[in-house]
């Protein structure tokens, strides 16, 4: 039967590897890339470098991103980690807030 | 009044100790003052250092009492100036809980008693002016161009660590307005309440007033982090927060900052931080136990605190985390469908129905997926689509489409391919849309099906042709095309389904070879030669360099002259050998011993003898093996419609043969006839002995050869030399560990499904490592769906939490070492496990032993098993189908030789048509290697009288159309 093109196979979300958010544009994913290359030369360690270059190959085909969006829906996850994979919402309170806390670590 | 008695008791005892303690003391400063300056020295800087330890301790008012006797008893200069900073210390303690007017007296009192420097009266008095909320004397001195530099430089310092409240310096008298400090100060105040109170762009906050050496400074640098922080950009937040001074009063926010983006606990936090905090990035405790505990009820099963639990969660959530609700809702939803939960119930628990928008269908296609139900999971993909499409997660035509067409087909390539069309069926019936779904749904959602029309509903999604067609009229991916052409040719009746296919993909990718190729070898097998040629032209104009393009030309000549030969047109064969000759790539290898075959057969077919003789021996030379040159020999002859006593075929050896010598001359003839596309078969009684070589003793040659003879064997349905092989191959380890995992796995007999599995796991986790694609393709082909699927092709294979395979080191390795010591090939069913501590009720049945009746002395028990018996017995489920061969099946089914049943059911199968048997001349064209194996299968079976009159009425041998004209 008809084979996969190269399409790399990971143990780990390729998102997780790179260090991005699941909805990580293609800039951020390849500055992520190019740090995480930076981090891992070949010369050095070989194996963690061949990862972040199949998961950067992963994410910067749009075809495979498209995959892997397809698949990131787990209806079986616990529904606890709905809230690990939620962005936090960060709330405006104002000046004063920040001010009573700078006040109380100032004494 | 004992206690006080006592209390009496004890004053008076020190008060007759005092004196002598005050002489003590005495004495001892005496002592001091005849010590010499050295050793003076080191006690007072002994006392500094004690004090110190105390402040450090933030034990000051213990530092304080130390420093007073110090001094009481040193007196010196030292000694006060360790007594003021013990001072200091303690002003900075009462200011820090607030006592600011105490600190103010007691810093008076300090000054007037002692010489305190007056840089330090001048920073306490400045921040006790700035706690008190009046500037004025502080920053006065700046606006006086007199004022000295290290006297500006503290009173700058002490507004960048102690100021608050920008207001105070923003509208401070002491300063003219418009004074540089003055404005900054407005513009920093007026910018950080802007940044902490809705999102702002980076040049609203520039803050061009505040210059990088102000005392304002780091509050740029943190209302820069702020604004980074609200907007998610944690990375540059990051960068900023390291470049505010710690010191400064900003500084102090920095940690929370941190902690707030790292999400941590908000323990130990003090209580205007803990405030902060949680109005900021909220608490979340509630909903975390909430759905901590509703995890717990969906584990455990427990319906009726399902419910509940299911309230709890979403009342927390709406509480707290109102942005999650929807998510939640949805995940609920699904996770009820799962479970079997009314939806009606479910829906009232929550509150209101999830929202059924694009997520909501990909999570239910997900689920449909999970739980294997197949086609509802492509419906609900297609309503993912919609949705998707008008929520704007991709436009119409993108590849983002495609890519869903194609999910879709390898959902439909899950179903076994002898219930498709039933289920397809059944669900076309079945199937009424999703209206139920969209009670009680926002206007925005059901805008999405605007289109759509409720009484006709399209169910493309359930025919793999045209999901294929859609995706690559999308995305004319060679990819796209490659999966459809194969489908095309494993799963339509009609070579012209899969032509129509490679034309398309032609004509979408003019300059790919590949489906060229393809209709090169389609016309080929039609024996329309001259079409043939054309295409191969046409490829050959494209990619001439390509090796797959120069070897199919050779091929096609090679096909061109055995056609010839077969029509006993030697004359025009010898031309096409004249031709092959001329071509650069037929010296490569063992094609000139080809040559030597067919120019053998020309030669036995124009009678000539003594040319047959001396081209016999130069085969044998070529080849540097009689056995390589009579299998390359027998292979050449059956694909020129000859028996093998039509010619003499090269002598057997006299000499011994060793299993490494044997292995290597079948290997090289197997090689060949690989090369140009003849199957060669291994001759029995070679079989036999390879067989017993490999089953005793390790060859001693390459991996390269075992693999060759185990993949030939496969081919020829030899299991037990296959199994042999994959079992010598394994002991020599390497590289090629994991694919004789997968012949050996191949090579089991049906019945051993969970040793297949291990073997299919093991080689797919070594090929993991290995990063071997193909075979691990092809062994979670094989894993999962055998060659009994209709599109087995899975677009997502190997991804993440794709039912993965998986086998840890451990498991491997015991794999690895049970399957290197069973050499002898398993000749009946094993009730004992793999690993034998697994004990199934199945397996203690003795009478599941035979595979076709309950009886316990039945003969098929100790009968060996191949694995394409399940194959047969599968097909008698679908018998219906092929009325004409029930009646066969019902008359000979007990009689029949399980290995040629098999044959006929592959037969029927791949190239039966209205359950007819095809006719054996189209099947012999057409598929030549099966025609052969059927044609030895029944041969063998009438030489073992195993075949009734059977044979010659299913399978009367090779026949010209001329004939068959004759006959009618």
């Amino acid at each position: 039967m008809p084979k996969n093109d190269d399409f790399p196979i990971l143990d780990e979300k390729p998102q997780k590897i790179l260090g991005v958010p699941d909805d990580a544009g293609t800039a951020e994913i390849r500055t992520a890339y190019l740090n995480k290359i930076k981090e891992y030369p070949p010369e050095k360690s070989p194996t963690e470098f061949e990862r972040v270059r199949d998961a950067y190959k992963i994410l910067s085909v749009p075809r495979y991103r498209t995959r892997l969006m397809l698949q990131s829906a787990d209806p079986e996850a616990p529904m606890v980690t709905l809230l690990d994979n939620q962005k936090q919402n960060r709330q405006f309170v104002g000046p004063e807030a920040w001010l009573a806390a700078m006040l109380a670590r100032c004494n | 009044m004992s206690s006080k008695k006592n209390s009496r008791k004890k004053r008076k005892a020190l008060n007759r100790r005092l004196p002598a303690e005050k002489h003590k003391k005495k004495d001892a400063i005496d002592d001091t003052s005849r010590l010499t300056p050295g050793k003076f020295q080191s006690r007072s800087s002994g006392f500094a250092d004690e004090v110190n330890r105390l402040i450090s301790k933030n034990k000051i008012k213990a530092a304080v009492g130390r420093a007073k006797l110090h001094h009481k008893r040193l007196g010196t200069a030292e000694s006060e100036l360790v007594l003021v900073d013990a001072y200091v210390a303690r002003i900075r303690e009462m200011m820090a809980k607030g006592f600011t007017v105490e600190a103010k007296t007691l810093l008076n009192l300090v000054r007037g008693r002692y010489n305190c420097p007056d840089h330090l009266i001048a920073e306490l008095n400045g921040v006790i002016a700035i706690r008190q909320g009046s500037l004025d004397e502080l920053v006065r001195p700046l606006d006086d161009p007199d004022c000295p530099q290290d006297k500006r430089a503290a009173i700058e310092k002490t507004i960048k660590n102690e100021l608050i409240d920008l207001s105070l310096l923003a509208h401070c008298d002491a300063l003219p307005a418009g004074h540089p400090l003055k404005t900054a100060a407005l513009a920093t105040a007026k910018a950080f309440a802007r940044v902490t109170s809705g999102f702002v762009r980076d040049e609203e906050v520039a803050l061009p007033a505040v210059s990088r050496r102000s005392p304002l400074a780091p509050w740029k640098i943190l209302i820069r982090a702020l604004a980074s922080f609200y907007r998610h950009d944690d990375e540059i937040c990051e960068k900023y927060l390291n470049a505010v001074d710690p010191e400064s009063a900003p500084g102090r926010l920095v940690p929370l900052i941190r902690e707030l983006i790292a999400g941590q606990s908000k323990v130990g936090l003090d209580k205007s931080s803990t405030f902060l905090a949680e109005k900021v990035v909220g608490n979340n405790k509630t909903t975390r136990d909430a759905l901590e505990r509703l995890d717990a009820v969906m584990a455990a099963n427990k319906p009726r605190k399902l419910f509940k639990a299911v309230r709890k969660a979403v009342d927390a959530c709406e509480q707290s985390c109102p942005e999650l609700l929807v998510r939640l809702k949805q995940h609920v939803s699904i996770r009820s469908w799962m479970f079997d939960v009314d939806a009606e119930d479910v829906s009232r628990a929550m509150g209101g129905p999830s929202l059924k928008n694009a997520y909501f269908w990909l999570l239910h296609a997900r689920a449909a997926d999970i739980m294997g139900k197949y086609l509802w999971a492509c419906a609900l993909l297609e309503e993912f689509r919609k949705h998707a499409l008008y929520e704007g997660w991709f436009s119409e035509k993108s590849r983002e489409v495609s890519v869903i067409y194609l999910y879709m087909v390898d959902l439909l390539g899950r179903l076994p391919a002898e219930d498709f069309e039933w289920l397809q069926s059944g669900f076309k019936r079945e199937f009424t849309g999703f209206e139920s779904y969209y009670h009680g749904q926002q206007g925005s959602v059901l805008e999405a099906l605007r289109e759509d029309n409720p009484s006709a509903v399209d169910m493309y999604f359930l025919y793999p042709a045209r999901l294929y067609r859609l995706a690559s009229e999308i995305d004319p991916a060679a990819d796209t095309f490659r999966q459809w052409l194969e489908w095309a040719e494993n799963y339509t009746s009609h070579w012209k389904h899969s032509d129509a296919v490679a034309t398309a993909w032609h004509a979408a990718i003019p300059d790919d070879s590949r489906p060229l190729l393809y209709l090169t070898t389609s016309a080929e097998n039609r024996n329309a030669f001259k079409k043939a040629l054309g295409y191969l032209e046409k490829a050959e104009r494209i990619d001439g360099l390509n090796p797959d393009v120069k070897k199919a030309r050779l091929r096609l000549l090679a096909a061109t002259a055995i056609r010839h030969l077969k029509q006993k047109k030697t004359h025009l064969a010898q031309k096409d050998l004249a031709e092959i000759e001329a071509m650069p790539q037929f010296d490569e290898g063992d094609r000139p011993a080809f040559l030597v075959a067919l120019k053998s057969v020309c030669a036995a077919l124009d009678g000539q003898k003594s040319q047959l003789n001396r081209l016999n021996d130069a085969l044998i030379n070529l080849l540097e093996s009689p056995v390589t040159a009579k299998v390359v020999m027998q292979g050449v002859l059956r694909a020129c419609g000859l028996s093998d006593r039509q010619i003499n075929l090269p002598a057997h050896t006299k000499a011994p043969m060793t299993s490494d010598d044997l292995s290597i001359a079948l290997a090289r003839g197997c090689q060949l006839g690989d090369d140009m596309g003849i199957p060669i078969t291994i001759p029995l009684a070679y079989e036999k002995k390879l067989r017993n070589f490999f089953t005793t003793e390790d060859s001693l040659h390459d991996t390269a050869t075992i693999r060759i003879i185990a993949e030939t064997a496969l081919r020829n349905k030899h299991f037990e030399l296959a199994y042999a092989a994959a079992g010598v191959g394994l002991v020599k380890q390497g590289a090629s560990t994991a694919r004789f995992l997968l012949l050996r796995a191949r090579s089991l007999p049906t019945w051993e499904i969970e040793r297949q599995d291990d073997c299919l796991t093991a080689a797919i986790e070594l090929a993991r490592r290995e990063r071997d694609l193909d075979l691990i393709d092809e062994a979670i082909e094989l894993r999962r769906n055998g060659n009994r699927m209709p599109f087995g092709f899975s677009l997502f294979n190997g991804m993440i939490g794709e039912d993965k395979p998986s086998m840890d080191a451990e498991e491997l390795n015991d794999v690895l070492e049970f399957e290197k010591k069973a050499r002898e090939y398993p000749s009946h069913y094993m009730s004992d496990n793999f690993f034998g501590d697994y004990d199934d009720d199945d397996d203690d049945d003795e009478q599941s032993d035979c595979r076709y009746c309950d009886a316990k002395n039945c003969r098929d028990r100790k009968a060996p098993y191949r694995p394409d018996d399940l194959y047969a017995e599968e097909f008698d489920d679908d018998i219906d189908d092929f009325p004409d061969f029930n009646t066969l099946l019902d008359d000979f089914l007990p009689d029949l030789p399980p290995e040629l049943m098999s044959l006929i059911m592959k037969v029927f199968k791949k190239h039966g048509r209205n359950g007819s048997f095809p006719d054996p001349d189209e099947l012999a064209r057409k598929d030549p290697w099966l025609a052969d194996q059927l044609q030895r299968e029944m041969q063998k079976a009438e030489t073992d009288g195993a075949l009734p009159d059977l044979g010659q009425n299913l399978f009367p041998g090779r026949r010209s159309r001329k004939t068959k004209r004759k006959q009618r």
